[in-house]
């Protein structure tokens, strides 16, 4: 069985994440069994952390754990790699987000338990500032998205707070078709992941109904525009990474993910956040 | 859940029923089976511990509103929505009533990946 090394960021940025994610996953096969090799990680963050878990729980992949205490610890404290499924069990944690399953068959269950997740996080920003429905915004419409599109009975969400660091990041996963293949197979729509990606954040709904195609292109606005923060969606071999300052898309040579990766961060908000000019826009 | 909803008891909990925050399009319904079923042809949705709703959940909660008066001949009032609430349904009801705007493509620079 082949060992996938988890690599380090160079540094804290969501775009040195993103490399350390890809360097991680780069020459895998589709679906190939592996273990993952956490031994020499320093820093658990959630765009890594999540992908490893969804892959390894997909799977059925093993893992190393860190040699260092600390990160070993911490990965046992957030449920790694099986993460939490249930209402019941996320009630017995009282300040801390764990790794999250969402699952598609039991919609009421799955909206409780979403309901905790986007409320530990509102509870862990402790924002000063009305910010309410800029930070409940990006994460309902990025997971109702996973239901609507991915195919797959299960989605992941995770996320970490940092107060020493002063920010905190999230991570919304699937292991579904991808958005590709998602225009391919509803609308026959041929486009490369770039493209896809693209796409997406120009609006292009996937389905033909009327008012789609809006979840990821205001999600991302509110992230970077009204959170000042920054936004990473991965599919396929493609990856965007946006900020207020730059926008980019990278192609991923050598690398795979079967479904979406959504990484993003927020700053503690110093300012009221009002939706109503990005729902409207 | 089972509820059962009569000309004397016409109101459903939102919070309590779903969750206090609506998030998904598909979990809109489970309360269309629940409206369809009631003994009552005026329901009302009780949203008084609801924190927020995404627009697509708002989105299926008006059409599913539209639908169930065409098809069902019932009539659904939404009632204690909060500001949040309130703003978001409103803003869908708009965007519903007039023609989509087309966005135009983005543009975005294409980079090889940093190592």
């Amino acid at each position: 069985m082949k060992t996938l090394k988890a690599h380090n960021p160079k540094d804290e940025s969501l775009l040195q994440q993103l490399i350390a994610l890809y360097s991680t996953f780069r020459n895998l096969l589709p679906n190939e069994r592996v273990e993952f090799n956490l031994e020499d990680l320093g820093w658990a963050f959630p765009l890594l952390i999540l992908p490893i878990s969804s892959y390894i729980r997909d799977t059925k992949s093993t893992f190393k754990l860190p040699k260092d205490q600390s990160p070993a610890f911490y990965l046992q404290t957030i449920q790694f790699p099986g993460g939490v499924t249930s209402v019941s069990e996320f009630q017995k944690i009282k300040n801390y987000i764990p790794i999250g399953v969402l699952q598609a068959k039991d919609r009421v269950e799955r909206e409780r338990l979403e309901t905790c997740f986007a409320e530990m996080i509102y509870k862990i920003l402790k924002p000063t500032v009305a910010v309410e429905n800029a930070i409940y915004l990006p994460l309902t419409e990025l997971i109702t998205n996973i239901f609507d599109h991915s195919k797959k009975e299960e989605g992941y969400v995770f996320g970490q707070y940092y107060p020493t660091k002063g920010f905190l990041d999230l991570c919304i996963i699937d292991r579904g078709r991808g958005l590709a293949t998602s225009y391919k197979e509803e609308r026959n729509l041929n486009f490369t992941d770039k493209k896809a990606i693209i796409q997406a954040l120009s609006g292009t709904s996937v389905k033909l109904e009327k008012m789609r195609g809006f979840g990821i292109r205001v999600s991302k606005r509110i992230i970077c525009e009204g959170l000042e923060g920054s936004f990473i969606l991965l599919s396929g071999k493609a990856a965007l990474y946006s900020s207020q300052k730059e926008e980019k898309i990278f192609s991923l040579p050598g690398f795979y993910w079967q479904g979406v990766i959504i990484g993003y961060r927020i700053l503690p908000p110093k300012r009221p956040v009002d939706i109503t000019p990005f729902l409207e826009g | 859940m089972k509820i059962n909803i009569t000309k004397e008891n016409r109101i459903i909990d939102i919070a309590k029923v779903i969750a206090p925050i609506l998030s998904s399009r598909d979990v809109i319904a489970n309360l269309e089976q629940i409206i369809i079923k009631a003994f009552s042809e005026k329901v009302d949705l009780d949203f008084k511990n609801v924190k927020f709703i995404s627009r697509s959940a708002a989105y299926e909660l008006l059409r599913l509103k539209e639908r169930v008066f065409y098809k069902n001949k019932k009539q659904i009032r939404f009632v204690n929505l909060n500001q949040n609430v309130s703003q978001m349904l409103k803003i869908v009801a708009a965007q519903l009533a007039v023609e989509e705007k087309k966005i135009p493509e983005v543009k975005i620079k294409e980079e090889v990946i940093p190592m």
